[in-house]
C-alpha cells in the first residue's frame, strides 16, 4: 500500500515534469528555427531598403515603418479612451446598470475573434466612413482591438492605489477631478503604461484586423498621410507565404521578417514585464 | 468655475465608457446586418414580373416645329425587314417619326422625318420596328442623338437600324420531362399588377419548355410549378396573358436547383422560412460560393474549425495544465519567478509567426514523416494551434491553482497525504472551475484564430475523412474569400453570416468561462 502511493507520486510528478520539459522543448525548437532561419537574411540592407524584384530581394523597411505607425496611432487612439473608461469604472461607476453594461462590453470585446474586428473595420471605417483601405482605418480597428486590454490593465492599476491616498486628497479639499488627475493617475501610471506596452506587442503582431482595412502587399514608398495604404510586418509574412511566384526566395525573407517582428514583440513585452517587476518590488504601500 | 470643469471631466469619462459599449454594439450590428441577407434574401415567392411592350402600338407622331431627316437600313436579327413593316423613332416614350420600309437594291430601307424639340439641345432617340407579319414590335439596342440642324444620315449613307427579336416562346408549350425537378413558388405580376386567373407561366431552359404553371384565383396570384431538369440551369420565364392572348416578356431569370424548393409558399410564415434558411446555412456542407447558383452550407467549415480546435485542445490541455501544476505546486519559487513571465511572453507571440512555422517547417516535415501528399491539414493546424494555446491555458490555470490557499494543502499533508495526493485530491478539485475556465478561454482563442488556420489548414471546404486531410475553418474562409468577393453579393453576406456564427460560438464560450471564473471559490 505504502509502495503503491509512492509509485503513484513518483509517476505522477515525473509525468508533470515530462509535460513541462516537452512544452519548453516545443517552444525552444520553434523559436530556434525561426531565429536561425531568419537570422541568415538579416543585414543592414534588409532593415533599411524597400523590397525589390517582385519581393524576392531587398528589405522590409516600408513594413517596419507601417507597423510602427499602425501601432503608434492605434495605441494613441485606444490609450486615452481606455484610461478614461477605467476612471469611470473606478471613480464614478454610476448608475449600476451602466457599469454592468460597460463590463459586459469590455469582457465580450476581449473575446471577439480578431477577424471580426477586421470585418467591423471594413464595413464601418473603410466603407461607411469612406476612409478606404488606409493607415487610419487600420489603426482605428487595431485600437478597438487593444481597448479591452488597456481598460482592464488601467482599471486594475487604479484599483491598486490605496483608498487612503484618495481619502487624504479629498480630505485636503481637492475635488474628485483633482484627486484623479493629481493623485490616482500619477500613482497608477507605471502600471497603466505596462498594460499599454503589453497591448503594443499584441497590436503589432495582429494580421487579421488589417487584412481588409490597412494592409497592402507591396509598396515601395512610405506612407505620406494617414489615408495611405501601408505595408505591415505581420501581413508581409502572410503575403510572402501565400502570394507571389517565387517561394524559394520569398520564404527566407518571411523568416527574416518574422525574426524582426518577434524581436520587436518580445522586446516590448519584456520591457513591460520588467517594469511591472520593478513596480511590485519598489511599491511602498 | 471649478464645478464646470468637474462636470466636463465627468462627462468625458462617461463618454469614453459609452464609446466602449458602442464599439461592441457596432461590431455586433455590423456583422448581423451584413450577414442577415444570406437568410432574408428573396424570402417569399420568386417575383416573376411580366413587361408589356415598351413602345405599344398604335404609334402617334408628336410634331414639333423643327425636324431632321434619317435614312436608315433596317434589319431584324441581322435579316432584312420585310416591305410594309414600319420604323419608328422615339424620344422617351414619345413617338417622333414613322417611316415605311421599302426594298431598294436588295436592302430594306426607310427614309423618315424625325421631329426635334429644339428647346432641349440634345435628345436621345431610340428606334423600334413593327413587324406586320408577326404583329410584333422589336426594339433596336442602340440609340442616337438629335441635335438641331444636324441630320442623322443622308441618302448616300444609310444609318443601320438593327432590331433584335426578344426571346419568343410560341404557344402551345410542351413540357420536356426529366428524371428530376425543382419545385418553384412564383409570384406573377404583369405590368406591376397581379396576373389574372387562367394566365399561364412557362419555365424555359435554353428555349426548351421545362414546366407550366397556371395562375389560380387567390390573393397574390402565386403559382407553384415543377421545373424539370437534372442539373442547376438558368431558367427564363414567359407569361401568357389569357385575356389578350399575348405572350409578355419577362426580364427575370433564376437558377433551378433539382430536388430542392426555390421560393417559398405564400402561406408559410416568414420566420419559419427564415428558420429553414438558417438550417440550410449551418446544417448543410456544400460550400460553392462562386458557382451560379451559389451554395452556402457552412457545416464543413464549422466542422473544420471544431476539429482543428479540439485537436489543439487535446494537445494543449495536458501540456498546459500539466506545466501549470508543475509551476504552481512542484517547482521551487525561484524557478517559478522566471518561468511565469516567460510563459506570459510566449502568449504574446504573433500568430502569423506560428503560421509561418507550420507552413514552412512543419508541413514538409509531416509530409516526410507520414508519407502524405500535403502537410497542410487538420493535424498540422491542431499541432500549431495547440502550441499556441499552451501558454494561455497554462498561465490562467496557474493563477487558479495558486489562488488555492496554503491552509488547504497543509491540512492535506497533516492528514498524511503525500504531495501527489494533495495535488490530485485537494488542489485540483479546489481550483476546478478556474481550470475549466482556462480551457474554455483557450478554446475561444483557438477557434477565433485566423492566421494559423488560413496558412496551415489547407483550405479545402470539405468534411475530412482523416486527420491528414485539409479543411477550411470558418475564420480562414472569411479571411481568404473576403478579398475576392464583390461588396453586396450573396457570397459577401454569407461570409458575414459565418462571422455571426463564429461570434455566437465565442460569445457563448466566453459567457461560460466568465461564469466559471466567477464561480471559482475566492479563499
Amino acid at each position: 500500500m505504502y509502495n503503491l502511493r509512492k509509485i503513484a507520486q513518483f509517476l505522477g510528478e515525473n509525468l508533470l515534469r515530462f509535460f513541462i520539459i516537452l512544452t519548453a522543448f516545443f517552444l525552444i525548437i520553434f523559436l530556434y528555427i525561426i531565429f536561425v532561419k531568419g537570422g541568415k537574411v538579416i543585414t543592414w540592407e534588409f532593415l533599411t531598403a524597400p523590397p525589390r524584384e517582385n519581393m524576392t530581394a531587398g528589405g522590409i523597411y516600408p513594413a517596419i515603418v507601417g507597423t510602427f505607425w499602425l501601432t503608434l496611432l492605434s495605441i494613441g487612439f485606444a490609450l486615452p479612451l481606455g484610461i478614461f473608461t477605467a476612471i469611470y469604472l473606478v471613480s464614478y461607476a454610476r448608475p449600476y446598470w451602466f457599469v454592468r453594461l460597460v463590463r459586459i462590453a469590455v469582457n465580450t470585446l476581449a473575446g471577439v475573434p480578431s477577424i471580426i474586428y477586421g470585418l467591423f473595420g471594413m464595413t464601418v471605417f473603410v466603407q461607411m466612413l469612406k476612409m478606404d483601405v488606409s493607415l487610419l482605418a487600420g489603426a482605428l480597428t487595431l485600437g478597438i482591438l487593444a481597448l479591452p486590454v488597456i481598460i482592464n490593465a488601467s482599471e486594475e492599476a487604479l484599483r491598486q492605489v490605496p483608498h487612503s491616498f484618495r481619502e487624504a486628497s479629498l480630505g485636503l479639499g481637492a475635488t474628485e477631478r483633482q484627486t484623479i488627475m493629481r493623485v490616482l493617475l500619477p500613482t497608477a501610471l507605471p502600471s497603466i503604461l505596462t498594460g499599454a506596452i503589453i497591448s503594443i506587442g499584441r497590436v503589432a503582431g495582429e494580421t487579421a484586423p488589417i487584412l481588409f482595412t490597412a494592409a497592402t502587399f507591396y509598396s515601395r514608398r512610405l506612407p505620406t498621410s494617414v489615408m495611405d495604404e501601408v505595408m505591415a510586418l505581420p501581413y508581409h509574412i502572410y503575403a510572402l507565404m501565400t502570394e507571389g511566384a517565387h517561394p524559394n526566395e520569398q520564404v527566407p525573407i518571411a523568416y527574416g521578417t518574422a525574426v524582426i517582428l518577434l524581436a520587436l514583440v518580445l522586446f516590448v513585452s519584456a520591457i513591460a514585464i520588467a517594469i511591472r517587476f520593478r513596480i511590485r518590488k519598489n511599491r511602498k504601500w | 468655475m471649478n464645478n464646470y470643469k468637474e462636470k466636463i471631466f465627468k462627462g468625458i469619462t462617461y463618454s469614453a465608457a459609452l464609446l466602449t459599449i458602442l464599439f461592441l454594439f457596432g461590431i455586433i450590428i455590423s456583422i448581423f446586418v451584413e450577414g442577415a441577407p444570406v437568410i432574408t434574401h428573396d424570402l417569399g415567392a420568386l417575383p416573376v414580373a411580366g413587361m408589356p411592350d415598351k413602345f405599344p402600338r398604335p404609334w402617334n407622331v408628336t410634331e414639333y416645329p423643327s425636324s431632321l431627316t434619317a435614312f436608315c437600313e433596317v434589319t431584324i436579327d441581322g435579316e432584312n425587314a420585310s416591305e410594309n413593316d414600319l420604323l419608328a423613332a422615339f424620344v422617351g416614350s414619345e413617338c417622333r417619326g414613322i417611316g415605311e420600309i421599302y426594298l431598294e437594291d436588295g436592302y430594306a430601307v426607310s427614309d423618315m422625318k424625325i421631329y426635334h424639340n429644339s428647346s432641349s439641345e440634345e435628345e436621345v432617340v431610340n428606334f423600334a420596328v413593327y413587324d406586320q407579319i408577326n404583329d410584333a414590335v422589336y426594339e433596336a439596342a442602340f440609340s442616337n442623338v438629335l441635335q438641331s440642324g444636324k441630320n442623322i444620315s443622308e441618302a448616300d449613307y444609310r444609318f443601320p437600324v438593327d432590331t433584335f427579336v426578344p426571346l419568343k416562346f410560341p404557344r402551345p408549350w410542351q413540357v420536356t420531362e426529366y428524371a428530376q425537378s425543382t419545385i418553384a413558388w412564383l409570384e406573377i405580376t404583369i405590368n406591376g399588377e397581379k396576373a389574372s386567373p387562367g394566365d399561364e407561366v412557362g419555365a424555359f431552359v435554353y428555349g426548351e419548355c421545362r414546366g407550366i404553371g397556371i395562375v389560380t384565383n387567390g390573393k397574390k396570384s402565386v403559382v407553384k410549378m415543377e421545373i424539370q431538369g437534372e442539373e442547376p440551369e438558368p431558367v427564363t420565364f414567359a407569361l401568357w396573358d389569357k385575356s389578350e392572348n399575348k405572350i409578355v416578356t419577362v426580364a427575370y431569370t433564376t437558377y433551378s436547383n433539382p430536388g430542392q424548393v426555390i421560393g417559398y409558399a405564400p402561406g408559410k410564415p416568414l420566420f419559419l422560412q427564415a428558420f429553414s434558411r438558417i438550417g440550410n446555412f449551418i446544417g448543410t456542407s456544400i460550400w460553392h460560393p462562386t458557382q451560379e447558383p451559389g451554395k452556402f452550407g457552412i457545416l464543413a467549415l464549422i466542422i473544420g474549425s471544431l476539429l482543428a480546435t479540439l485537436g489543439a485542445l487535446i494537445i494543449a490541455i495536458p501540456f498546459g495544465i500539466g506545466s501549470a501544476i508543475y509551476i504552481s505546486e512542484i517547482a521551487r519559487p525561484r524557478v517559478r519567478e522566471i518561468v511565469k513571465p516567460v510563459i506570459e511572453l510566449l502568449a504574446g507571440i504573433p500568430s502569423v509567426v506560428y503560421g509561418l512555422f507550420g507552413m514552412a517547417f512543419l508541413s514538409p516535415a509531416l509530409m516526410k514523416w507520414f508519407h502524405i501528399d500535403t502537410g497542410l491539414n487538420v493535424f498540422n493546424a491542431a499541432i500549431i494551434l495547440g502550441i499556441m494555446v499552451i501558454p494561455i491555458i497554462s498561465s490562467m490555470s496557474e493563477d487558479a491553482l495558486s489562488s488555492v490557499p496554503k491552509s488547504l494543502r497543509q491540512a492535506s499533508y497533516g492528514l498524511g497525504a503525500n504531495r501527489w495526493e494533495t495535488i490530485t485530491r485537494v488542489v485540483l478539485p479546489a481550483a476546478k472551475t478556474g481550470v475549466i475556465g482556462s480551457i474554455l478561454l483557450g478554446f475561444g482563442r483557438a477557434i477565433g484564430e485566423t492566421m494559423v488556420v488560413i496558412m496551415v489548414a489547407g483550405g479545402s471546404p470539405q468534411i475530412p475523412s482523416s486527420i491528414f486531410q485539409p479543411v477550411r475553418p470558418m475564420t480562414a474562409a472569411i479571411a481568404s474569400e473576403m478579398g475576392e468577393t464583390a461588396h453586396g453579393t450573396l457570397h459577401f453576406h454569407a461570409l458575414f453570416g459565418i462571422a455571426v456564427v463564429l461570434f455566437l460560438i465565442t460569445f457563448i464560450t466566453n459567457l461560460i468561462s466568465e461564469f466559471a471564473f466567477y464561480k471559482q471559490k475566492k479563499y
